[in-house]
């Protein structure tokens, strides 16, 4: 999983190198975009192909749906509190 | 929101019919989809004058995994109030997760039993599905920093190109380094947790 950081890093100095030579990324937004929903469409095939993982789910389905919702929900309450304490426009 | 939840729905019923009766994985594929994301993640960050410039870092976005691991835990743990055949421990080693699934769940299946791992590995799995689902949503209802607290561990690879697109790329690296805290102490969490049960 290193070359996942990696790619990061090579493009974040790439990204310094060519600095102020394009006026416009607005493309490659775009593209990002389209990406993401192909991610996260690759994602649901390989969960949904996954005969182990959709055997563990029926019958620990039920206990990790509920632990993944509260789980995120305490996640996402407790910093939100948080960052309504100190600073109002996130 | 609504497209990320009708790709991921196109995708299961696709790999459902599609994908299971051959044995493709498509897992290294991700991989290489994801770090041409964090590619052109890096390249606008990198080129953005403004993002590494600006002196308005505040130490607020850097507590969020802090913040995030103890609502995760403190929600882990209502469940198993909630539901009594759930023990207290299980519900605390998958809310430690933050939705690293592959290492706490070895070590979980490796040093308790495989299905305290499968549960693990599960609720994680979900968690890493959630964040991209409701990153557009959480954006719009609440702020910025949440999908950071809904991603965990994730924020360093595979959600981090949507929380780009969403809270925008002056965000990108608190949730970068909100991602590397998380998989580091995560799996030291969790170990510690499996030998005091």
């Amino acid at each position: 999983m290193l070359f996942i950081s990696l790619s990061l890093i090579i493009g974040f100095t790439l990204g310094l190198v060519f600095r102020g030579r394009f006026s416009n990324l607005e493309f490659l937004e775009k593209v990002m975009d389209l990406l993401v929903l192909l991610l996260i469409f690759s994602i649901g095939m390989n969960l949904g192909s996954n005969t182990v993982l959709l055997e563990n789910f029926s019958t620990l389905g039920f206990q990790s749906i509920l632990l993944a919702l509260f789980c995120s929900a305490g996640s996402v309450l407790l910093v939100f509190l948080f960052t309504l304490r100190r600073n109002k426009n996130v | 929101m609504f497209k990320t939840g009708t790709a991921f729905l196109l995708g299961t019923f696709g790999g459902y019919l599609l994908l299971r009766n051959f044995s493709l994985d498509i897992s290294s594929a991700i991989s290489y989809l994801v770090a041409l994301l964090l590619f052109f993640v890096g390249f606008l960050v990198g080129n953005d004058s403004r993002i590494l410039g600006d002196s308005s870092w505040r130490v607020r976005d850097y507590l969020v995994p802090l913040f995030s691991l103890m609502g995760s835990v403190l929600g882990g743990l209502l469940v198993a109030a909630l539901i009594g055949s759930l023990p207290f421990s299980d519900a605390l080693l998958a809310s430690l997760g933050m939705g690293y699934y592959s290492v706490p769940s070895i070590i979980v299946t490796a040093r308790l039993s495989t299905s305290i791992g499968s549960l693990v590995l599960l609720t994680n799995i979900l968690r890493e599905v959630l964040v991209l689902l409701f990153t557009p949503l959480l954006v719009k209802k609440l702020n910025r920093l949440a999908p950071i607290a809904l991603g965990g561990t994730t924020t360093m690879d595979v959600s981090l190109p949507i929380i780009t697109e969403y809270s925008g790329k002056d965000y990108v690296v608190p949730a970068f380094i909100n991602g590397v805290v998380l998989t580091v102490i995560v799996p030291l969490l969790v170990s510690l947790t499996v030998s005091l049960i």
